[in-house]
């Protein structure tokens, strides 16, 4: 019996192929894009992870001055504090090379009477044959990376000069060196021993840094006791910042990936339901024939799973497709924030195979349960009158109706109550997406009934029976219609959540860049300050005042922390205050008696306005105390600001890394710039606020990039879904249609019809979406981002994306209703009229 | 004036296959104008098919139809439906009602498609309802009445238009023997009172006992039983 019924079940899907093929492709497309997705999240994870282990190389910790250098007896007391410890003290700085010295490239100073370790820690390798002991013994001499040698025309015994800060000097190629770790993407630098180093950089005594291999243990003791003036600090720590944005970045993806797999759900749900309500009286005649309901069940179940292994099994190879894609589009958003990966191809994971596979099974048995159950209650009595079935779509809508409301109240206790964790918020985000699917086939009745009131006997004959046709097969198009406003408000919410992204960032730094021309210094040293000091700046014609900034991280029991040293120009700060009270933090500011931390500092580390940060400083631990806190989109380590003041009396350093330029207001921006440009030579780049701001919006754009291309993933499972119901309402009303030819519709009159009901679904589906969209927005803008990255922004509602929503569903529900109605246009009389 | 030449539907060596099985072989008919013409024979002999021919619901695979001095077979199917929607009513045995729409509407429908103006709508439907014991059920949908007054509100939608033809697939089939006697009566008055030609297939020798002529189909040919 089970063979025959199997039997049955398989030649049914052979005579409907195109229902086979729709639930085939509803299965692959959610089982692709998740596994797409988790394939391209975890290579782009894999990549970061390889290349910043690469990067570090055997590093494990480095001691980093709080002031500017440490002072070299530093090395040798840890030398001989730990005569096991692993440790290489290095010189870095930038220097210029090559015609004008134009050409920038890191100075490293090693030890090389280290050997190897020195080498091997800071990840060169010298060439074979290069003298390392000249190295040494010589002055001046250096190893130059092999590249730049060949671009110079340098050979071993040639000289050359660097410019050092405003200084320059000859030195003398004795070998090449090369990078030996997978970081290519950094660039090789000119080696040179830490004592020629010292003397070219002016930091006689004094080294940068030293990198560090420790066990736990080396790690534990050092870190308790570090040396005068210096601070241990994880060398994996450094990525924290990155790896805290990469994760939230890909929790993002991956909760658009499962919604994807959601929307896939609805099709599978509607083509199953469809191809046993289209068997229910075969189904009557087999119970009447004495077939048990186990067995039907079973059978449904059997022919469910055998759609699942094939559907899942194109799903996998589709998501490995699709990952190919994405995944540059993903290592390029993470390159764009802060980082260059250096791993660019899919690695898979069987594990995410096994996943994807695992949730294609699970999500099929789910979504077919209910049409498998409903088919084995099917009573030897036989076939139900659709009449029926759809009284009873009317009794589930409403049931659907009663349920959202308990789902949308426990989403809101979850946010109001619920853990602060990303997990919480995206329950809530997908309990407000399934209460919205659940009140949307009731709302579309309502909708119809409306319609249906203001249009009888005005509108004709042809539109109240599509108006009609959209409530009278609600058994089909609710499910569709449903997923249409899903897959719709999914389109509304992120694109309203990238609008809002959008004009809060373009605000930012509007506020934020209250200068015109910006100069950055590319190396560590007083280039900036002394100009600032000389005064020629404010003297050029044009110029109304400066604000001058120096940047450094501190190592604190929050994790690393910028802190940003501020003497504003004329513009003031260019903050935007999002808490505390804004003139008395701008006060304390100012007189050095408080700081204001950026959002996403006190988002991580759980500090409140009025909280004290304890920094180390080179005079000690300090408590700077935090009067406000500031918008701020900058996507590397959080930041403070102080005044310059302030920070100069603690750290003793009167360097400077940035300075604003603002011009008078009829300045001529590009004569500044021509001006100012010989003045800082090489030691400083110089951009203007327009050009900063064009290149973060393009990097911002680039960035939500990869949730478009998911968008219209999910809008094609969407159009699948609305096709399948389409092509399923046109089956079961043949004979209706049929009967309207036969009473003198002409086929495009009947088509037209068919389109006119589609469009209304489509109507409905976006007009659903208008509401379950903003809410997903609000979400979006207000919890998920805020919990993933610690920023806050303004929700700005564009009637434009709500209409351009509902514009979509039309299109997308008459685009899919193409093909139904013209195939209902050109429906065979003869047999859809036949009597049974 | 001989038969042909006062013919006013005519079938000439007309064939049609649905696959391998060949249901009309060359058969021929003539019908005048205003008779009621009973279609008897066995099922499956081809009495379905050749309401649908004269129909135009479907097209003869070779030979002629000719309704009305049209050739139905030159027609395209654009041109098929406008004369249907203007000349042709239709009964079927399963009533096919548009289950969407009221009593009221349903029988509207063909005025509607023909763009009689409303008041004209309401005043035929009003007054064919009426004349059907419908009144009382005109806004009530198909699901919600017997099908005896499913079968007259099919009835009211053939005739509102006061079509030339009417075209009715067994159309007491599914009634009981009281109701499918009074449906019967029913169609024959309607369409007596508006001169429409009436054909009608069925196996009901009653039925074949009230029409002037009845023909029969055997082995895909037409053969006049009485006439």
């Amino acid at each position: 019996m089970t063979g025959l019924l199997r039997r049955a079940s398989l030649r049914f899907y052979l005579r409907h192929p195109w229902q086979l093929g729709l639930a085939i492709a509803g299965i692959s497309l959610g089982v692709g894009v998740y596994v797409g997705v988790s394939l391209a999240n975890d290579s782009a994870a894999r990549a970061f992870d390889v290349t910043a282990a690469e990067v570090r190389g055997p590093l494990t910790h480095r001691l980093l001055p709080l002031d500017d250098a440490l002072d070299e007896r530093s090395y040798a007391e840890l030398v001989l504090r730990d005569g096991t410890m692993t440790a290489a003290p290095v010189v870095e700085t930038e220097v210029g090379i090559g015609p004008r010295r134009s050409r920038r490239v890191p100075l490293l100073g090693v030890d090389p009477i280290r050997g190897a370790t020195a080498f091997r820690m800071a990840q060169v390798a010298p060439t074979r044959g290069a003298d390392l002991a000249r190295l040494v013994v010589e002055p001046d001499t250096v190893l130059l990376p092999e590249d730049l040698a060949r671009e110079l025309g340098l050979n071993v015994g040639g000289s050359t000069t660097l410019r050092i800060g405003e200084r320059e000097a000859t030195v003398r190629v004795i070998g090449f060196v090369a990078r030996s770790g997978a970081d290519v993407a950094a660039e090789p630098p000119i080696v040179a021993d830490i004592a020629t180093a010292q003397e070219l950089t002016g930091k006689l005594g004094r080294i940068d840094r030293i990198d560090l291999e420790l066990t736990d243990e080396q790690a534990r003791e050092l870190g308790s006791a570090p040396p005068n003036g210096a601070v241990l600090v994880a060398a994996e720590n450094e990525d924290s910042a990155f790896r805290e944005l990469t994760t939230a970045f890909r929790t993002n993806l991956t909760a658009l990936g499962l919604l994807a797999l959601v929307v896939g759900m609805f099709l599978i749900y509607g083509t199953m339901a469809f191809a046993i309500l289209q068997r229910t009286q075969t189904l009557g005649i087999l119970r009447t024939l004495g077939v048990s309901r186990r067995e039907i069940l079973a059978t449904i179940l059997w022919e469910t799973l055998g759609l699942a292994a094939i559907a899942t099994t194109l799903g996998l190879v589709l998501g490995h497709l699709l990952a190919i894609g994405l995944v540059g589009l993903v290592l390029q958003t993470i390159g764009d924030l802060s980082f260059n990966a250096a791993v660019g191809a899919v690695e898979p994971s069987p594990w995410i195979y096994a996943q994807g596979a695992a949730l294609g099974f699970v999500a099929t048995l789910i979504a077919a349960l209910k049409p498998a159950l409903d088919a084995a209650r099917i009573t030897p009595a036989a076939a139900l009158r659709r009449a029926v079935l759809e009284r009873r779509a009317h009794a589930a809508a409403r049931r659907a109706a009663y349920l959202a409301l308990p789902i949308l109240a426990a989403s809101g206790l979850i946010l109001a109550f619920g853990p602060s964790e990303l997990y919480a918020a995206f329950a809530a985000l997908f309990g407000v997406l399934a209460a919205g699917a659940l009140l949307t086939p009731l709302a579309t009745v309502a909708l119809m009934g409306a319609l249906d009131r203001v249009l009888v006997r005005r509108a004709g004959i042809p539109v109240t029976l599509a108006v009609r046709g959209v409530s009278a097969s609600l058994s089909r198009t609710g499910v569709a219609t449903a997923a249409l406003a899903v897959a719709v408000a999914t389109v509304n919410g992120v694109g309203l959540m990238i609008a809002s992204f959008r004009a809060s960032l373009d605000d930012w730094l509007g506020t934020t860049l209250t200068a015109d021309i910006y100069l950055s210094a590319v190396e560590d040293d007083r280039g900036l300050a002394d100009l600032v000091a000389s005064g020629i700046l404010l003297e050029l014609p044009g110029v109304e005042g400066l604000m001058v900034t120096r940047a450094r991280v501190v190592p604190t029991a929050q994790g690393d922390v910028a802190i940003r040293a501020v003497r504003p120009g004329v513009r003031g700060y260019g903050l935007t205050l999002v808490g505390g009270d804004n003139a008395a933090a701008f006060d304390a500011l100012a007189d050095g008696t408080g700081v204001i931390a950026s959002e996403r500092l006190l988002f991580s580390s759980r500090l409140n306005v009025g909280a004290e940060l304890e920094v180390p400083t080179p005079s000690g631990p300090r408590g700077l105390r935090i009067v406000g806190t500031f918008r701020d989109f900058n996507t590397g380590v959080p930041a403070i600001v102080m005044s310059l003041d302030a920070y100069r009396r603690d750290w003793r350093d009167d360097q400077l890394t940035g300075v604003g330029v603002d011009l008078e207001k009829d300045a001529d921006e590009a004569a500044v710039e021509a001006a100012v440009r010989p003045l800082v030579g090489a030691s400083a780049r110089l951009r203007s606020s327009a050009r900063i701001k064009e290149l973060s919006l393009a990097v911002f754009d680039r960035t939500f990039k990869v949730t478009e291309v998911l968008r219209v993933l999910a809008g094609i499972v969407a159009f699948l879904g609305i096709l399948s119901a389409l092509l399923a309402i046109e089956l079961e009303r043949a004979r209706e249609l049929s009967v309207l030819r036969t009473l003198g519709f002409t086929p495009a009159g009947l088509g037209a019809t068919l389109l006119t009901q589609t469009g209304l679904l489509g109507l409905a589906a976006g007009l659903a979406a208008m509401p379950i969209g903003t809410v997903l927005a609000l979400l979006l803008v207000h919890v998920i981002n805020r919990r993933s990255f610690g920023w806050t922004m303004d929700f700005v509602l564009t009637p434009q994306a709500l209409v351009s929503g509902v514009s979509l569903a039309v299109i997308a529900a008459l685009l899919a209703g193409i093909y139904p109605a013209w195939r209902a246009s050109r429906i065979e009389l003869g047999a859809a009229l036949r009597e049974d | 004036m001989n038969a042909e030449a006062s013919a006013w539907i005519e079938l000439k060596n007309v064939t049609k296959r649905y696959g391998t099985q060949t249901v009309l072989d060359g058969a021929s008919v003539t019908v005048e104008r205003g008779q009621f013409v009973a279609v008897m024979g066995r099922s499956g002999s081809g009495k379905s098919t050749l309401l649908r021919l004269i129909g135009g619901l479907e097209a003869a695979d070779t030979g002629v139809v000719r309704v009305d001095d049209t050739d139905l077979t030159t027609l395209t199917e654009t041109e098929r439906a406008r004369r249907r929607r203007h000349g042709l009513g239709f009964v079927f045995q399963s009533f096919n009602l548009i289950p969407t729409l009221t009593v009221a509407e349903n029988v509207e429908l063909p005025l509607a498609l023909n763009d009689v103006a409303p008041d004209e709508i309401r005043r035929s439907r009003g007054a064919l309802l009426a004349e059907l014991g419908l009144a009382n059920c005109a806004e009530r949908f198909p699901e919600d009445i017997s099908g005896g007054e499913q079968q007259r509100v099919a009835i009211a939608r053939a005739v509102i238009h006061e079509p030339k033809l009417v075209l009715a697939d067994e159309p007491t089939g599914n009634l009981d023997a009281e109701t499918a006697q009074h449906v019967l009566e029913l169609l024959r008055r309607t369409c007596r009172e508006r001169n429409a030609t009436l054909i009608v297939a069925s196996h009901s020798a009653e039925l074949a006992a009230q029409a002037n002529r009845v023909l029969t189909i055997r082995a895909g040919r037409i053969e006049d039983l009485r006439s």
